[in-house]
């Protein structure tokens, strides 16, 4: 008995051999697992007849048998392990993509150049403690001339042609008027920034009839000329991310005294003359100056116990140079393959 | 103005290139824009002397010259026919280059060889046009370079530079050197009563001083050459000596003469007084003008023969029969001036000059200084005397004291006093007296800008350099400065909310055509106007940004690019009866397609709209808002547009564009617009976002899909589950709308996913089921929803 049962069990080591070498996926592996280990399976009918052996055989061959269903166990997990690798290999492979088409995208948003150069100046003030300020675009004669010193019927008007609503208002042809409401509202020491759209009747590549000024005002007891060349340098130097030369001129605002046209070393050529600095080695940015102690009077503000500095730059030109972008009326035509770039 | 270095050098001697020059002025605030290099430094355009002129062997409009240019003798080709042998010229040299781009170089010219050229006024950029060559006065030196020519942009301010002196003076305060002042020596040999004259003023506020002489027996005629050339070089027409000669002083000197003629002056009366509504007066360029009562004229007995300031009259004109003049140096109010030429569109160097303000105490100088001319020239014998009013006690002797330790209060500078002497010395600021603390300094009359102690820090300041000035950083006290409220930072915030959803930024103008803002369905009455517009396409602010958008996205589709997606913000002004308001508003356009792409594409339609309409009200802490068909925006698709509002406050108003409307414009896809009303959104107090507990039990989804009507609105049934679920109906969610003939006539289904959750536990399907069966029964019987 004990001799075709060593046969039997022979058999059926020799047939899961056979049957092991033909898995082709997980399922079989599953049907060879129930055929040789399952409840009526081969080694449990092989158990069943364990009591047909002799007393004395038994525990020998019990441990044999055991011995075979451990080991076609271990085979069955392993060949489990390669096929789940190789059918994940299979299934990897089969999903794979062309990568290189191309991808997907949902409307993108531009920023727009003049608002990314606004926010970059404001930004750069705001850190150097400025308050950001507004005021109307309809702005009063008052506000936009007389407030800040310029005589009535003087031609310091004409350095800004202004566009008439009637005869007390006009569209404000600088960023200036919101010094003086801010003077009257609060007390010094102030520093602030006012951004915003301002307007003049002129019209070329480089003049639109309306465009974009930043306006800077600080106020306190010790305030100076040389505190404002400081801190425009620094400005310069933040925004442009470059060390650059600062050139003042002498100029003429009725609103500051002294006044000034501030210069920079030419990004683009670094100075040494190139078409964007006409050869000249600058390019103008702003025009700045001390408060004129006119203007303190108008706003109320006692000239004597104060002074400060003021200045005004044009965000179109500075967006122009930093994009290089040659014509001012790219800005308001808004063609989406312009704004796309930004 | 234009600078001739040649004219300068008459009246400054000054040890500086012209190149160090311009740039001395410029960085002293006279800033140079435009230059004209006619050789004087380099010598390729030189003065040269006709030696010989003789016929082209082979072309009868050409002559061949010998040039004598100092250094060597030139053959020169010429096609002008203006000249002689024994006039001196100006040659540009092989290797020179003329303003006009042109380049010399040795050529010939029918056969004969021509080094150099000749060149007429036009060629050296001095005139647009020009007949004949120019010829020199037999005064300039032969071989010497001809001329550096610059532009000067002189600001309002100082009056005093428009002038060739003006500008050796500021030549002085840069460098020194010392000035030569012109003669102006008067023989006064005519007695004056054969040659009187009545002299009245009648508005002494709008011209305090006049000054007059009478001239007599002046031969008119050409003034001379050299004359002629330094007018040129300055971009004036020669007319005739007398003319001349008062337009050569104005350059000179700054002070604008007028000369009439005498005989012409009805009843030898001058008058100076406000003109009477109606008169009008011929001016000598030949056109009539309407005159005001706040205009101020020179008349006679009976007419206005001058526009006082501004322009002379065709009646008393000195012309080829002129035998006596008057010659006028006045002083006239500059804000009177400035208002007439202003209203007449009439700018004249002279009223150039006097708006900005004359020189109260230069006119003898100028009009002894013509007057000598005259005589020099053209033969005038001066009468005795000088007719003057003066009415003005104008302080001849103009003080201002300055403290040196506010000149270093101000400029953040530590300059010491005699520094601070030496450069009022450079600026001819007289010292009245000194102490360690002040100087008090006269100034001199020319300089009208300067009256008080900070305009003479400025002056200080700008001889010293601007650029010697130190750069410091201030100390300011973040602590002290006033606090400021402005939009700006939550617009930045906005903008990002707006980028994320695939919005782009546009920027219009602020003013449109009122035509296309009328044809857009706008109240006329209601636009704001520009009393100067550039044009008829900027003549209205505009009253909505849909305007603007409107014009973006025509623009853009014209040009092919019709699926856009933009947001504006910006002011839109509008008048009432009352007032003019303006106020920030924003705008979005949706346009075409949202994506696109090989994997395929989507439109944007009004639900996306509404998705970033919700995110803007959700931004502003807008919770609870009700929506509206908005029907009677003939802008907007009355189906499928909308009026988010909260009361009576109206968020936004926006949807499709009205179809009649997009085929008005040409557009070739539908697109959504809408406008927010930004300054009432950006008035709510922000709230601060309050954070709430998290569920820690996972919640239990039900789904509801029921069949209704079409005119049952989500909104009212979305309430009615709500009510149905109590506290623990957390999230009713719109998951799918199923619209098909097989559901009947006008019906959809509608699938809601309900979520029920407890803060506490986890809940049990016999806790939920009720209120769920709840839900159901309640929108069967309410809304006759049907079960799917």
């Amino acid at each position: 008995m004990l001799d075709q049962l060593n046969n039997e069990l022979n058999d059926i080591r020799a047939s899961f051999d056979v049957d092991s070498k033909n898995l082709n996926d997980i399922n079989e592996c599953q049907t060879l697992k129930v055929k040789y280990l399952g409840k009526k399976g081969a080694l449990a009918l092989l158990f069943q007849k364990l009591g047909k052996v002799d007393k004395n055989d038994r525990p020998a061959f019990g441990k044999q048998i055991n011995l075979v269903k451990v080991d076609v166990l271990a085979k069955l997990e392993k060949l489990e392990a390669q096929i789940n690798e190789r059918e994940i290999k299979e299934q990897l492979e089969k999903e794979t993509i062309d990568i290189t088409l191309p991808g997907m995208k949902s409307s993108r948003a531009a920023v727009h150049p003049l608002y990314q150069t606004h926010a970059e100046m404001v930004e750069i003030f705001r850190e150097m403690g400025y308050e950001v300020a507004e005021g109307p675009e309809l702005e009063e004669e008052f506000y936009n001339f007389d407030a800040l010193n310029f005589p009535p019927d003087h031609p310091a008007k004409d350095m800004q042609d202004t566009f008439y609503i009637d005869q007390n208002h006009l569209l404000r042809t600088h960023t200036s008027p919101v010094q003086v409401r801010m003077m009257k509202n609060h007390k010094p020491p102030m520093a602030l920034i006012a951004p915003g759209k301002v307007y003049r009747c002129d019209a070329d590549i480089t003049h639109s009839p309306m465009f974009m000024q930043v306006e800077g005002l600080l106020i306190d007891k010790n305030v100076t000329f040389a505190d404002l060349k400081g801190t425009l340098k620094l400005f310069l130097e933040t925004f442009f991310r470059q060390t650059v030369d600062i050139r003042l001129r002498p100029s003429f605002f009725p609103f500051t005294e002294p006044s000034a046209e501030v210069d920079i070393s030419c990004i683009f050529c670094k100075g040494s003359g190139c078409n964007i600095c006409k050869d000249s080695g600058w390019l103008e940015v702003l025009g700045c100056g001390m408060v004129d102690p006119n203007v303190f009077k108008s706003a109320g503000i006692d000239s004597e116990v104060y002074q400060g500095f003021a200045f005004g730059m044009g965000v179109d030109r500075f967006a122009m140079l930093k994009y290089g972008i040659n014509n001012i009326r790219l800005f308001y035509e808004n063609r989406n393959d312009f704004l796309a770039q930004f | 103005m234009n600078i001739s270095v040649r004219w300068i050098k008459q009246l400054i001697d000054f040890d500086l290139s012209v190149k160090d020059l311009m740039h001395g002025l410029t960085m002293s605030g006279l800033e140079v824009e435009n230059e004209l290099n006619l050789g004087y430094e380099d010598q390729m355009i030189v003065i040269g002397k006709i030696l010989e002129r003789n016929p082209h062997p082979d072309a009868d409009k050409l002559s061949c010259c010998k040039v004598d240019v100092g250094s060597e003798v030139l053959d020169i080709v010429c096609g002008a026919d203006n000249m002689k042998a024994g006039d001196k010229v100006v040659v540009a040299r092989n290797g020179s280059k003329l303003p006009n781009g042109m380049k010399l170089k040795s050529t010939k010219i029918r056969g004969v060889v021509s080094n150099g050229m000749m060149c007429s006024e036009s060629e050296l950029g001095l005139a647009k046009t020009s007949s004949g060559i120019m010829i020199l006065d037999e005064l300039f030196p032969v071989g010497e370079g001809f001329d550096f020519v610059f532009e000067v942009a002189i600001t309002p301010n100082r009056p005093d530079c428009l002038s060739m002196l003006g500008i050796a003076r500021e030549i002085k305060a840069l460098c020194s050197g010392v000035i030569k002042h012109p003669k102006s020596k008067v023989s006064e040999r005519l007695e004056s009563a054969l040659y009187h004259v009545n002299l009245t003023i009648k508005a002494k506020d709008l011209c305090p001083r006049y000054t007059a002489r009478v001239i007599g027996q002046v031969k008119i005629g050409p003034s001379p050459i050299w004359m002629q050339n330094f007018l040129a070089v300055a971009g004036i027409r020669p007319i005739n000596n007398i003319v001349d000669i008062t337009n050569y002083v104005l350059l000179e000197l700054g002070q604008p003469l007028h000369a009439f003629d005498y005989d012409l002056i009805k009843d030898k009366k001058i008058t100076v007084r406000k003109a009477k509504k109606g008169e009008s007066i011929l001016a000598i360029d030949e056109k009539s003008y309407m005159l005001e009562d706040e205009d101020l004229v020179i008349a006679d007995s009976s007419r206005p023969i001058a526009i006082a300031g501004v322009i002379g009259g065709k009646n008393t004109e000195v012309t080829q029969d002129t035998v006596n003049v008057v010659l006028e140096s006045a002083y006239f109010n500059p804000s009177s001036v400035r208002r007439t030429s202003k209203r007449l569109g009439l700018s004249t160097d002279a009223s150039y000059r006097f708006e900005r303000g004359a020189d109260y105490d230069g006119l003898y100088l100028a009009l002894n200084r013509a007057a000598g001319l005259i005589q020099d020239i053209a033969q005038g014998e001066v009468t005795k005397g000088i007719y003057e009013v003066n009415a003005l006690a104008k302080d001849l002797n103009h003080t201002v004291s300055l403290s040196y330790n506010n000149v270093n209060r101000v400029l953040g500078t530590n300059m010491d006093i005699s520094e601070i002497s030496e450069i009022a010395t450079r600026l001819q600021f007289e010292v009245v007296n000194c102490s360690k603390q002040e100087v008090l300094l006269s100034i001199p009359s020319y300089r009208v800008d300067l009256e008080r102690e900070i305009d003479l820090i400025e002056e200080i300041a700008r001889v010293y350099g601007y650029n010697k000035i130190p750069e410091t950083f201030p100390k300011i006290d973040k602590l002290a400065i006033a606090k400021i409220n402005s939009s700006d930072a939550k617009l930045k915030k906005l903008r990002a909310v707006l980028n994320s959803s695939g919005l782009s930024e546009t920027i219009h103008y602020s003013f449109v055509a009122d035509a296309y803002q009328a044809d857009l369905g706008f109240d006329s009455e209601k636009f704001i106007a520009l009393q100067n517009p550039l044009s008829r396409e900027l003549n209205v602010l505009r009253i909505s940004l849909f305007t603007s958008i409107l014009k973006a996205l025509q623009l853009n589709d014209a040009q092919g690019m019709s699926d856009v997606a933009f947001f504006e913000i910006g002011k839109i002004f509008q008048k009432t009866e009352k007032k003019m308001i303006e106020e920030n508003s924003m705008a979005i356009l949706l346009s075409g397609k949202n994506t696109d792409g090989w994997l395929g594409s989507s439109d944007w339609d009004f639900y996306s709209m509404k998705g970033i309409v919700e995110e803007v009200m959700d931004f502003f802490g807008v919770k609870s808002y009700q929506i509206e068909y908005a029907k009677d925006n003939p802008l907007l698709h009355p189906g499928k547009a909308m009026i988010v509002k909260q009361g009576r406050n109206v968020f936004f108003e926006g949807g499709q564009l009205h179809p009649v409307m997009k085929k008005k414009l040409g557009l070739t896809k539908d697109c959504f617009i809408g406008v927010f009303a930004l300054e009432s959104l950006l008035a709510r107090k922000s709230k601060l976002k309050k954070y709430s507990e998290l569920f820690r039990f996972p919640g239990m989804n039900r789904d509801i899909s029921m069949i209704f009507d079409r005119s049952v609105s989500f909104v009212d049934l979305q309430k009615a589950i709500q009510k149905t679920g109590g506290n623990l109906l957390q999230d009713i969610r719109l998951t799918d709308v199923y619209e098909h003939d097989s559901l009947g006539d006008n019906m959809r289904s509608l699938t809601f996913n309900l979520l029920y959750r407890h803060p506490d536990r986890t809940l049990t399907d016999e806790e939920v089921k009720p209120l769920f069966e709840k839900a159901i029964s309640y929108l069967q019987s309410e809304f006759g929803g049907n079960l799917r």
